[in-house]
């Protein structure tokens, strides 16, 4: 079968597999650095290939892609295994560099290091995929450093963080309006417990998200949050509560500066129980 | 190893780290969230990009459709890809003949490429010969590439261009050519090495 497999590398070089067979094939290039290097070749001839049919596109379509993309969350390098690189222009190589159409990249996004260039602000990042990845990763190694980039500066940064990688962080999701991703991260060991958020609408500056502690049948107020870039991110207010006693989370929009009695509808909420 | 996947074309000014490729320097600053730099690199691979996209979807829309996917998805891949494996253009063409490919397979376009094809069914296999070769500029690059298909078997050829350019797998290819698979391959197989050999060699 490995023989077999060898041979496919000019058909998967031309795109010329049926689903399955480059699903097989992707697999054995994951760990057949000469089928890698074959395919590398390939990809030099096949782009040749291309260039043979060069033809410019519509001239209007420069800008449409340039609007997209400054829309548009880049992935991560594949692989940045050690978190004090310093390395600023070499990205840890790819398991191949045949297509991600056809090499799926693991399911789990490697979390952004810590050191290096990329410590700046990504717009649309979406942090609770950081979050769990970060979790996943911490729990299952703890060599990999977390970032977390929040809107609202170092201090919230650093807690989110700590409080995301410790290792008893349980994950409530709050569920709402489709398409958000709501989450409270509760550590029993750190007492401590953060919000976050994205794909949030962002609110006018007279209205904040206000985090509501279901205590009994007391919703209790836990903070206030703001959102930007549609992403929220801060620590839960638990200065009225014990957050070990709290049974559910809920989220409603209140006038800035917040309520101690919730006057918005619950737009977000979740059980702590499992 | 690494030089030896590059073309000769690509040699002069070859440094290490971007293979001297102004294309790969654009990508890679693109990868770290430079989107004028990103701007650059579509400059200098859209035509390519487009053109392969074109010439297997065959509907100019559809076309343009797919190369702005593309593209978005270059701009989010560009972190990953690697000057030590290749030239920058190639890479963006091997994505988007994946693509187009991947589309043309879906069943709608598929259907839609059934009434292309009937009226321009590749009969002969001389795809190259006609409607690519009319394409083709005197563009050096293009010039190999078409001097290095013409020294490929006949039945080669025509078995490299059904699949590349026509978006066919081999087991396709093989029914369109009522061809046993088995051989299909070996044709597709010694054809693309063929073609890599030639085109490897210093001009």
């Amino acid at each position: 079968m490995t023989d077999d497999l060898h041979q496919l590398a000019a058909l998967y070089g031309l795109a010329a597999l049926d689903q399955s067979e480059r699903t097989t094939f992707a697999e054995h290039l994951s760990d057949c650095e000469s089928c890698r290097r074959e395919i590398d070749r390939y990809q030099q001839t096949t782009g040749l290939l291309a260039e043979a049919t060069a033809t410019p596109p519509p001239a209007d379509l420069k800008a449409r892609v340039m609007a997209q993309i400054s829309q548009t969350e880049q992935h991560r390098p594949a692989v940045e295994p050690t978190p004090t690189s310093t390395s600023t222009s070499t990205p840890t190589p790819a398991p191949t560099s045949a297509p991600p159409v056809d090499t799926p990249q693991p399911a789990t996004e490697p979390v952004i290091n810590l050191a290096g260039e990329r410590q700046r602000r990504r717009p649309t990042m979406n942090r609770i995929l950081t979050l769990a990845a970060a979790v996943v990763l911490v729990v299952a190694g703890g060599f990999v450093a977390v970032r977390v980039i929040g809107p609202s500066g170092g201090a919230v940064n650093g807690a989110v963080e700590q409080v995301a990688a410790a290792e008893d962080v349980v994950e409530i999701t709050l569920a709402g309006q489709s398409g958000a991703d709501v989450q409270v991260l509760y550590s029993r060991s750190r007492n401590e417990a953060v919000l976050v958020g994205s794909n949030v609408d962002d609110l006018e500056d007279s209205q904040v998200y206000e985090l509501w502690a279901l205590v009994g049948e007391e919703l209790i107020r836990a903070g206030e949050f703001n959102a930007d870039s549609g992403e929220l991110a801060g620590v839960v207010d638990d200065s009225r509560y014990e957050l070990a006693q709290v049974d559910g989370w809920a989220v409603t929009v209140e006038p800035a500066g917040g309520s101690d009695v919730a006057t918005g509808d619950i737009l977000y909420q979740g059980s702590t129980q499992a | 190893m690494v030089s030896d996947q590059r073309f000769p074309l690509h040699r002069q000014g070859e440094t290490p780290a971007d293979g001297g490729d102004p294309v790969a320097a654009a990508l890679v600053r693109a990868g770290r969230g430079d989107q004028a730099a990103f701007g650059v690199f579509y400059d200098a691979v859209a035509a390519t990009v487009y053109g392969i996209i074109l010439r297997v979807i065959r509907n100019p829309a559809l076309a343009e459709e797919v190369t702005q996917e593309v593209f978005v998805e270059l701009w989010k891949q560009a972190a990953r890809f690697d000057p030590a494996r290749g030239n920058a253009k190639s890479w963006a063409a091997t994505i988007a003949h994946h693509r187009a490919v991947d589309r043309v397979r879906s069943e709608q376009a598929a259907r839609d490429r059934e009434i292309h094809n009937t009226v321009e069914a590749p009969q002969t296999g001389d795809v190259v010969g006609d409607a690519v070769v009319e394409e083709m500029t005197a563009n050096l690059e293009r010039e190999r590439v078409t001097v290095s298909l013409q020294q490929l078997s006949e039945v080669q050829r025509e078995a490299v261009t059904l699949a590349y350019y026509g978006g066919h797998t081999y087991r396709e290819v093989a029914a369109l050519l009522n061809t046993p698979e088995g051989t299909i391959k070996t044709r597709i197989r010694d054809g693309l090495s063929k073609l890599r050999n030639l085109m490897e060699q210093p001009s």
